[in-house]
């Protein structure tokens, strides 16, 4: 973008692509729409067009009917926090699916791979406890990120669904890594180990967010 | 069923139907940016169009495969991002203007007809 652009016409630009964030077109297509916008207006500027001929439209109005023709029809947004109640359901939500994670996978794993686990405090709670809160923050960031349309079912469930499938795809190796280096407590060593399932862990959110926004392309924002 | 009285708002409705064969015409003469459209359209008579009206529309025909943007190299001057006509676009005008034709021929054919019946009501 030239330097000596309108601030005003900037300023709508940012207007349209803050409400493209806000109507859930997914940021690739935002960025691929904003890139080609700023091109044609930089054009439009060298061949002598007035900032204010360009933005004669409201950049809301604007922003929905370029992301409609570009096949994003915009989603309600709600600039209004989550309440308190709200925010505890889905923690509560996502704590329980965190419990039956650590009651029904993480533990058998873990004695299945090493019987002895259980001897060492740390290790027997520390893979459920984080099994727990795992979820449950996912579960929160969702909600945030989300908003109002989290509720539509069709973001939060998949992306944890995601998130417990790339946490069992990985449990295997961390397991076996931690086995290899006798159980350690020291922290640096447990994220070490626990490297595999993070990063199957987020593979596993990307795509279910993929997969959503296939078939949802209002509920994909990221 | 679509009844519009008021004469902008039949403008519009016209304008639905008959704009991107419009852009793809004047983008088939020249490769331009959507401004530049907006300013060839109004010298051919339509001057109530505005950015925020064609840029909508040439976002839908590049989704549709009739318009990319490219870079085409200035005489010596920076690269310029025009809208350029792909085959897919160079097709779709070829069967929308024939389409319009046989539309406004029929149009104009109703029209007359309706005009001579009205005569010769007044006349008789």
């Amino acid at each position: 973008m030239p330097d000596e652009m309108d601030a005003e016409l900037q300023d709508w630009l940012n207007r349209v692509d803050e409400r493209w964030r806000t109507t859930g077109v997914p940021t690739y297509d935002r960025g691929r729409l904003r890139r080609e916008l700023d091109r044609d207006i930089e054009e439009a500027l060298r061949a002598g067009a007035a900032p204010r001929d360009l933005m004669a439209t409201d950049a809301d109005e604007f922003a929905d009917q370029v992301a409609v023709a570009h096949g994003h029809p915009p989603a309600e947004h709600s600039d209004e926090p989550a309440s308190a109640g709200s925010m505890a359901v889905t923690a509560i939500a996502g704590a329980l699916a965190g419990v039956l994670l650590a009651w029904f996978v993480v533990w058998p794993a873990m004695v299945a791979v090493a019987p002895t686990a259980g001897d060492n405090v740390l290790v027997a709670i520390g893979y459920p406890i984080a099994a727990v809160t795992v979820l449950a923050c996912a579960a929160i960031a969702l909600r945030v990120r989300f908003g109002p349309r989290a509720s539509a079912g069709g973001v939060i469930l998949p992306s944890l669904a995601g998130l417990v499938a790339g946490c069992l795809l990985g449990l295997p190796a961390t397991l076996a890594i931690s086995r290899a280096l006798d159980y350690p407590t020291n922290p640096a060593l447990v994220l070490f180990e626990a490297i595999p399932m993070i990063g199957l862990a987020i593979l596993g959110i990307r795509v279910a967010r993929w997969l959503v926004a296939r078939r949802h392309p209002e509920l994909a924002t990221t | 069923m679509v009844v519009a009285d008021d004469s902008t708002e039949r403008t519009t409705l016209m304008h639905r139907g008959t704009l991107d064969l419009c852009v793809l015409a004047v983008l088939s003469d020249e490769s331009l940016h959507a401004y530049g459209v907006v300013q060839r359209l109004a010298e051919h008579g339509f001057t109530d169009l505005s950015y925020g009206t064609v840029y909508p529309l040439v976002t839908r025909l590049r989704r549709l495969g009739m318009v990319e943007q490219h870079a085409a190299r200035g005489q010596g001057g920076p690269a310029r991002n025009v809208l350029t006509l792909t085959p897919r676009g160079h097709a779709a005008l070829r069967r929308w203007s024939d389409q319009w034709r046989v539309h406004h021929q029929r149009v104009a054919a109703l029209l007359d007809a309706t005009a001579e019946l009205t005569e010769e009501h007044h006349a008789g």
